[in-house]
């Protein structure tokens, strides 16, 4: 009898507690968020551009109505003001009517003059609070965050995902870098390290097209500590990731070595580097050994390169081109006293016994660091055709 | 309103002990029941009323301060 | 006899396990205990001897007094004082369920749900403990042979899924600051682990007490091989710097998954598992502190007392308020370990010395 009397009760309590969260949140009450850029005013305020997605028209509209007027953009855009980040999220509710969604926004750009002025009091919210995800990917505007979000695209109904599809499509050339809140916060947090971001600029294209300008991915934007100093452009930005080890893909175009007037092209299939840091003399020298592989990928000229010899006079002329690109990132960073590379956590694995000496004065240790770049590429395959179609015999 | 809801839950766990206890004669039982209970009630009720209850943290990391270098 | 239950050695492990595992997939305040750098992975082994040497005044104070719980023996060494030093412990117990309703609801809104009031947490949790304290201890035991392998499973499984963001490079160089900040390391998850006092309430109703000696030295090894697996994965997908400042640095490396484009989002395993451990977690220390006060005023049954003594959990933790900033003051190393250790180590000592010296209890080899 008491039993029973227990269990009636807690079927009671269960029923009350149990029908659903307190914090539920359905999809017709929310606004997703699809895209965030993040600008700083002249006076100091944040001025937040929020992509908004519009299930209803994403569900509704065919793609290929898209562009003839029908169906309308699946997307619209919030331009909110306040002194903080969350303090401009809170105002967006007054032109918002549904609640702002933050767990599917992979795309977060920052303006020039914000990223200028400092990552760190921008990014504080996205670390502290529960909702946007770690692993969204971010930017850094040539320009104004605005224009980016604002700008429409061709392919996707959602320029937000178009941006999110650019970064995960840069592996392709390696020419800008891949880079998620999470590998920012790494680099952040470090005392030496200096962080770098994919760059987005904004790219007329040629009149008569529907859309006037498109969001492109422009190399990389280079920050001291927290603080925007410098763009590095493709090159230097491959130069940065060959370093780190971090080439994924991409084409080297380097002149033939039966003709020069004629240009060959290298595919790299896998890269990997090796830092290794000495101390000499009490003066720290790095050597950096970068190895790739590559295949041959295409020909311009008509001679005949399936042979050792050309083969071997590529791999020189490919480790030649590689290093060319990290000679030019590094210099770069080296004259704005910026340590993209991790030497510094290099330096604290190998030497923890001498590195809290080094790290009081790491930016003018790695300016005037001595960096041996050594680099062993090879190519291997050529391809399914192994002469050009109207090949010439090789003059003897 | 607070308060009457607490009231129900005291009465109804009180409704729900001693009256079995008071059948079976646990006697000892019943007063360390009783004793539990009204510790019980005094505690949320001072909590329900507004009144700021000591917390048992500070005064423990006050003492360890004291004693530890 | 006030629980007539028994539980086998496995079982006691896993209680203990579930109940000190489940609260470092959270906090995990061991990062942050000298020399709280990248070392921690190593110098926690220093644990395990440490564990051990706090067990022993529990293992000889056991040997002596077999039948008998922490709170029997308890009054049968110091005579008079011993209602009150039950009672300290009582309120000990107390004051620790208190913080350990606190974490589970402060993690809820901080993490999950920031607009449930936290209130609503704990009255959940402490009703469904008090449902589970009501069948005693045998289904206390069963539930954390239930749970542990969950658990276990879930713990192995993200972290085999984080293989790929693992950077052993992290861990490097090894011993920075050489071994002798490993005994620091080492104490605070001892400090932390007031389960110790909670096995040695429950001994007696261990089925073979010639196990004794298993519980006392493979619980410490399996808690110690857990909190290498949860620091080693920590460090390595965030590094030291990152990981000391999250407040939950487990939760944000499982946040972190990815395996290709369709297997994200998984926290909410995290969050299933935590739900599931801390209930056990407290309806374990519900469970204690019912059983001492019905031993220490010799009752009959405990049970009358679990739905008063729930009010009084709920009240208590209530007094503890919700201050994070407070209260992660009052759970760091300078100042909860010393807190636990008086009661897991000092006054276990005082009490062996004591049964030592006025003869009592048996000794039997």
């Amino acid at each position: 009898m008491k039993k029973r009397s227990l269990n009636f009760m807690l079927c009671l309590v269960l029923s009350f507690t149990l029908t659903g969260c307190w914090n539920r949140n359905e999809l017709n009450t929310l606004a997703v968020i699809q895209a965030l850029g993040i600008d700083m005013m002249e006076d100091g305020q944040i001025n937040l551009t929020i992509q908004l997605l519009k299930p209803g028209v994403l569900q509704g509209a065919p793609a290929q109505t898209k562009g003839e007027g029908g169906g309308g953009p699946c997307v619209w855009i919030a331009t909110v003001k306040g002194k903080t980040i969350t303090e401009a999220i809170r105002n967006a509710t007054t032109q918002v009517d549904r609640r702002l969604f933050a767990s599917q926004n992979k795309v977060v750009v920052i303006g020039e003059t914000a990223a200028q002025s400092g990552l760190s009091p921008l990014l504080d919210y996205y670390f502290r609070y529960n909702k946007p995800r770690e692993l969204a990917y971010i930017f850094v505007a040539k320009g104004k965050a605005e224009d980016i979000i604002n700008a429409e695209n061709e392919q996707e109904k959602v320029p937000g995902k178009a941006i999110e599809n650019l970064a995960k499509a840069s592996l392709n050339t390696s020419k800008a870098p891949e880079v998620t809140f999470h590998d920012l916060q790494r680099s952040l947090v470090s005392k030496t390290s200096s962080s770098f971001l994919p760059g987005l600029e904004l790219v007329k294209r040629p009149a008569g097209t529907t859309i006037e300008k498109q969001v492109e991915l422009c190399g990389t934007a280079i920050f001291k500590k927290d603080k925007l100093v410098g763009w590095f452009d493709g090159k230097e930005s491959r130069g940065l990731l060959w370093v780190l080890g971090k080439v994924k893909s991409g084409i080297l175009v380097v002149k033939s070595p039966e003709d020069e007037s004629q240009k060959v092209v290298l595919e790299i299939i896998r890269a990997s580097s090796k830092i290794t840091p000495e101390l000499i003399d009490g003066k720290p020298t790095v050597t950096v050994e970068v190895k790739e592989e590559g295949n041959l990928g295409e020909q311009m000229s008509s001679v005949d390169l399936s042979n050792p010899d050309a083969f071997r006079e590529l791999e020189d002329k490919q480790a030649e081109a590689i290093k060319e690109e990290i000679n030019a990132a590094l210099s770069k960073a080296q004259e704005w006293g910026v340590d993209l590379f991790k030497f510094g956590t290099e330096y604290h694995r190998k030497f923890p016994a001498e590195y809290p000496e080094l790290e009081k004065n790491w930016e003018e240790e790695f300016k005037n660091m001595v960096v041996n770049v050594e680099i062993d590429a090879k190519v291997l395959r050529e391809g399914q055709a192994s002469k050009p179609i109207r090949a010439e015999k090789k003059t003897e | 309103m607070k308060v009457f809801v607490l009231l129900l839950v005291f009465a109804l766990i009180a409704l729900l002990e001693i009256p079995k206890l008071i059948r079976k004669k646990e006697w000892p039982e019943l007063i360390t029941f009783s004793i539990l209970l009204t510790i019980g009630f005094i505690l949320s009720f001072l909590q329900v009323i507004g009144v700021e209850l000591p917390n048992p943290n500070k005064g423990i990391e006050k003492l360890i301060k004291l004693l530890t270098p | 006899m006030l629980e007539g239950g028994k539980i086998s050695a496995r079982q006691m492990i896993l209680l203990v396990f579930v109940s000190r595992v489940i609260y470092w997939i959270t906090s995990l305040p061991v990062l942050l205990a000298p020399p709280a750098n990248q070392d921690v992975w190593i110098d926690l082994w220093m644990a395990v001897p440490i564990y051990w040497i706090v067990a022993l005044p529990f293992y000889f104070l056991a040997k002596r007094f077999p039948q008998q719980s922490f709170y029997e023996y308890t009054q049968a060494i110091t005579g008079k004082a011993g209602p009150w030093l039950g009672i300290l412990y009582v309120l000990f117990l107390l004051h620790i369920t208190g913080l350990t309703l606190t974490n589970f609801s402060e993690f809820f809104t901080t993490a999950v749900m920031p607009e449930t009031p936290s209130l609503f947490f704990v009255i959940s949790l402490t009703l469904i403990a008090a449902y589970a304290v009501y069948h005693g201890i045998e289904v206390l035991g069963r539930l954390s042979e239930l749970i542990a392998p969950i658990i276990m499973i879930a713990i192995i499984g993200v972290v085999l899924l984080l293989v790929n963001d693992m950077n052993l490079q992290e861990l490097t160089p090894f011993l920075e600051k050489g071994i002798y900040p490993s005994i620091f390391t080492g104490l605070s998850p001892v400090g932390q682990t007031i389960e110790i006092i909670e096995v040695a309430i429950i001994l007696p109703f261990l089925n073979d007490l010639r196990k004794t000696k298993k519980v006392f030295i493979y619980a410490p090894l399996l808690l110690v091989f857990f909190l290498f697996i949860l620091t080693f994965s920590e460090l390595t997908v965030l590094g030291d710097d990152l990981a000391k400042t999250y407040t939950y640095p487990f939760y944000n490396i499982v946040r972190l998954i990815h395996v290709g484009d369709f297997l994200e989002r998984i926290e909410v395993i995290h969050v299933t598992i935590w739900i599931l451990g801390m209930f056990v977690k407290t309806a374990f220390q519900y469970y204690v502190i019912v059983l001492g006060i019905g031993q220490l005023f010799h009752l009959k049954s405990y049970k009358p007392l679990i739905l008063p003594m729930g009010i009084i959990i709920v009240a208590s933790t209530n007094m503890l308020g919700s201050n994070v900033v407070a209260f992660r003051e009052f759970l760091s190393f300078e100042i909860y370990d010393w807190y636990t250790m008086f009661f897991i180590l000092f006054i276990p000592s005082l009490l062996l010395l004591t049964a030592v010296l006025r003869k009592k209890g048996e000794y039997s080899k």
